[in-house]
């Protein structure tokens, strides 16, 4: 009865797929499913940017897996053509974690929104930056619910009057930057959806950072959001080069962190040398898990320790 | 009266009641017996009344028994709190200079014999605290099992703290054997006739280690979990082995990333597993769904203990099985096994992870605090294990034209899987209803093709999936239906009741697989049965409900219990007699 019916085919090693790969590209990236996004909506921008960042970084369109969140942002599973994993709001982050520590060699991006990363998702990102996974998380922060139709969100300001919020939010914001500081992040930068070259170099650098990214992005939500617009941004962002300011000091970074009435974007924090979680995984110091399946097991030891 | 005989051990948490009860039940079973260990602890870390008992018998046995033979009391609850399972033919080991037993206040019946515990273990261990393995070596004086056994055990236990902690220890043991073999003759006579000493085959292991050895032997990947009784212990487990076997263990921040990282695990190729006891699977249910509709492999255990809420932490139940059978929003399949015993835990988990991959669905082991924590001797598990990976794409089967489709329609369901890594594998494994790609549809079509396909696996599943065993006679007075650990429990009745005289009173239909439900297989059984009667730990008889829902079977009696412990077979054979009475 056990056994009995199981067919059998042999998984190929994830070491074989490189004698045919082919690097991402525009080409490759391309679905046959054109983005629902609203005309004019931020989310294009950052599309963009990841798009072009991708295709710069020249990983072999196998090595690459995104995890993307439920939400406008997430959507964004249909739009590309990847080996993807469309899971549920909020959970994005564990999900990501569980493919990086099956397989580390893998690229592993967590594609969501401010709701899902910072609202249900909040003790995942924490968790992570804890752990310092090496996983990329690019939120998409436009300070509502857009697929839901535009509730308030984590980040939104308070007094902010939505429609799960007619008398404005009574609570603050939610600060990720200083969250992902306090919480011993290892690469926490901020960007703006309406700068797309200087995005898509800052999503390179957090790809290529070997732990935990952050990747904050503004991103003007125009359909419901009439307050944090475009024009709203690019009247208070700046860069962080232009202060000149030093990613490996964390207290100017905290102090960055708290600035309001200008919006700082850019590199805050980045510590490279932190060994990332799986490095430090005895079991996975040579080889990923997924290549080392138990074709045969030997239970003896175990077994005599019960005698 | 019976063949068994049964020591129990009681004291404060903390003082080493679980340990030294193991070690008796392991004695036990290196003397040739047959043996079941069984504890009782509250929520606390230390200072609540813990007890351990260990069933020894020439019989197998398979259930706690509520009689006790010999009582080790290590303080006054020992003895308070036990005093309706003491009778005139019960011992009760104890040092009565304890300032603490206040025994002008029990009218016992029960012989107590003078084991001056501390005296003993400050004498022979120059000041250490060895109290428990002075009791120990008392206790196997009185079963008449050999020191050197035990000396055996001792060293082989303590070794790792080096050579004076083993002298100490066994010192402690042989003088409290010898204040068990110095006494007059009139002891009563606990020894069991024919002890061969050190059956080779028999391992002493628990529901939890048997669930471990299982996934180990299934080769196992990933493992993430969050501690909670009583699935903690399978947690210390695969914690324990990841040094040697090709494993990932991580204890999430919580149990929905546990369960999480455990789908994304499986997505990207490795074998995974989680587990939780009701509360913190009920905060698993969510992604349940989403393994579901992603068709990503997953063995969950769930832990049965009483509920609502916090319940009873730390005892048992089997008030789970609705919960399961019906955890996540929508629909899809999914397979629901409830080991009976530990040779089922250890096979079903091991199909478990089998049916997963080769199906890509969710597979549940359904287990409780009875079984998990519970110890028995059985015949050592096979150690030797080959295995495949199954319903996954070959590398040379994936066209270079990039046509792969992941989720492509199926006659049976399940379709080759790609992972990540796999040059022309590229698939979205998603949330949403999606195409055969993995994009997400609204179709009205493409949902239909959809739900078909992955509800089509279980005709697969039924055929693979552990049918209901009669237990007994073929044809029996009265049949009990069960499911789960009950097995363990009807079992040792149906030894004990179907005497030579009577030998047809009382068999068994026991399932092991409540999803997907056996209706042919268990109607096929009950054809023989006069009187069924269906035992189960739950207050609204969900199996009863479920048997009716597939089958059409009312079952017009039961036995249920919903007070957090286990059943007893004393309370069933009594049951079976007041029944026969009328």
């Amino acid at each position: 009865m056990l056994d009995t019916n199981l067919t059998q085919t042999q998984p190929m090693s994830s070491e074989a797929s490189a004698l045919n790969q082919t690097n991402i590209s525009n080409t490759t990236l391309r679905s046959p499913v054109f983005p629902t996004w609203c005309p004019g909506c931020g989310d294009f921008g950052i599309w963009g940017a990841i798009k072009q960042a991708l295709t710069e970084l020249n990983i072999p369109e196998e090595q690459l897996v995104i995890s993307f969140d439920i939400g406008c942002s997430g959507n964004m599973a249909d739009f590309l053509r990847v080996y993807g994993f469309h899971a549920l709001h909020g959970r994005t982050v564990p999900i990501a974690e569980g493919i990086k520590l099956a397989n580390h060699g893998l690229k592993v991006l967590v594609i969501g929104g401010d709701g899902g990363l910072y609202g249900e998702g909040m003790g995942h990102f924490i968790a992570s930056c804890r752990g310092n996974h090496n996983i990329t998380m690019l939120v998409h922060n436009n300070q509502v619910y857009g697929l839901t139709t535009g509730q308030a969100a984590p980040t939104a300001t308070k007094g902010a009057k939505t429609k799960s919020t007619p008398q404005g939010v009574v609570e603050n914001p939610v600060n990720p930057i200083a969250l992902a500081l306090a919480a011993n992040g290892t690469f926490i930068a901020r960007s703006y959806a309406g700068d797309i070259a200087y995005t898509k170099n800052l999503v390179k650098k957090a790809i290529l950072h070997p732990g935990f990214a952050l990747l904050d992005i503004f991103q003007p939500c125009i359909t419901f959001n009439k307050t944090n617009t475009h024009a709203w941004f690019q009247e208070r962002v700046y860069k962080l080069e232009t202060i000149n300011h030093d990613a490996t000091n964390k207290a100017g970074a905290w102090e960055l962190s708290q600035q309001t009435d200008k919006l700082p974007i850019g590199l805050f924090y980045e510590d490279a040398a932190m060994p990332a979680y799986h490095q430090q995984v005895a079991n996975l110091v040579e080889k990923p898990i997924t290549d080392q399946f138990a074709f045969q097991v030997d239970l003896t030891e175990v077994l005599k320790k019960m005698t | 009266m019976t063949s068994t005989l049964n020591w129990k051990i009681a004291g404060l948490a903390g003082e080493g009641i679980a340990t030294t009860g193991l070690l008796f039940a392991k004695l036990a079973m290196r003397h040739g017996l047959n043996t079941f260990a069984y504890g009782e602890y509250p929520s606390l870390i230390r200072g609540g009344h813990n007890t351990l008992q260990v069933a020894v018998g020439l019989e197998p046995v398979t259930v706690q028994q509520r009689q006790v033979d010999v009582l080790l009391a290590l303080n006054d609850d020992a003895i308070k709190l036990h005093l309706a399972e003491l009778d005139v033919n019960s011992v009760i080991l104890a040092d009565k200079t304890h300032a603490q037993i206040k025994w002008e206040n029990y009218n016992l019946t029960a012989t107590v014999i003078d084991v001056p515990l501390k005296t003993i273990s400050l004498a022979t261990t120059q000041g250490s605290i060895a109290e428990n393995m002075v009791a120990l070596g008392a206790s196997s004086a009185l079963f008449g099992f050999k020191l050197e056994v035990l000396q055996t055990l001792i060293a082989e236990i303590f070794g790792r703290k080096g050579e004076v902690v083993v002298q100490k220890n066994q010192a402690a043991a042989a003088a409290g054997y010898s204040a068990i073999t110095a006494q007059p003759n009139n002891l009563p006579k606990l020894n069991f006739p024919n002890i061969t000493p050190d059956q080779p085959k028999q391992i002493l292991v628990s529901g939890s280690e048997a669930i471990g050895l299982g996934a180990l032997s299934a080769g196992i990947q990933f493992y993430a979990a969050y501690p909670m009784s009583p699935s903690s212990t399978l947690l210390h487990f695969m914690a324990e082995h990841e040094k040697n076997f090709p494993l990932v263990v991580k204890h999430a921040e919580d149990e929905i990333s546990a369960i999480n990282q455990a789908i994304g695990a499986s997505f990207a190729g490795a074998r995974a597993m989680t587990a939780s006891a009701g509360g913190g699977f009920a905060l698993m249910v969510e992604a349940c769904s989403l393994a579901g509709v992603a068709e990503t492999p997953l063995v969950v255990m769930e832990a049965q203990r009483p509920g609502p809420a916090t319940g009873l932490p730390t005892w048992t139940g089997q008030a789970d099985l609705q919960f399961v059978l019906h955890a996540g929003h929508g629909e899809f399949p999914k397979v629901v096994i409830a080991p009976g015993d530990m040779q089922e835990c250890f096979d079903y988990t091991r199909l478990a992870f089998e049916l997963a991959e080769k199906y890509q669905t969710q597979v549940y082991i359904l287990a409780d605090k009875l079984i998990l924590e519970s110890a028995m001797n059985v015949t050592s598990f096979q150690a030797q294990h080959t295995n495949q990976r199954l319903s996954m794409i070959a590398q040379e089967a994936l066209p270079a034209d990039n046509s792969y489709q992941r989720f492509a329609d199926t006659p049976e369901g399940y379709s080759p899987r790609s992972i990540p890594g796999q040059a022309h594998g590229l698939q979205l494994t998603n949330s949403y209803e999606h195409d055969e790609h993995g994009y997400a549809t609204e179709d009205a079509e493409m949902t239909i093709k959809m739900v078909n396909k992955r509800q089509r696996k279980l005709a697969g599943l039924i055929l693979e999936t552990p049918p209901p065993q009669l237990l007994g006679p073929a044809e029996a007075e009265t049949t009990f239906v069960s499911w789960g650990s009950t097995k363990m429990v009807v079992e040792n009745v149906l030894r004990q009741f179907n005497t030579p005289v009577n030998p047809n009173s009382v068999n068994a239909i026991h399932l092991s697989t409540l999803m997907p439900f056996p209706t042919d297989a268990f109607l096929q059984l009950t054809q023989a049965a006069k009187n069924l009667v269906m035992i189960e730990g739950n207050l609204s008889g969900q199996g009863q409900a479920l048997i009716r829902e597939k089958t059409g079977l009312d079952i017009p009696e039961s036995i249920r219990r919903y007070d957090g412990r286990p059943f007893y077979a004393e309370d069933i054979i009594a049951w079976l007699k007041t029944r026969k009475a009328k």
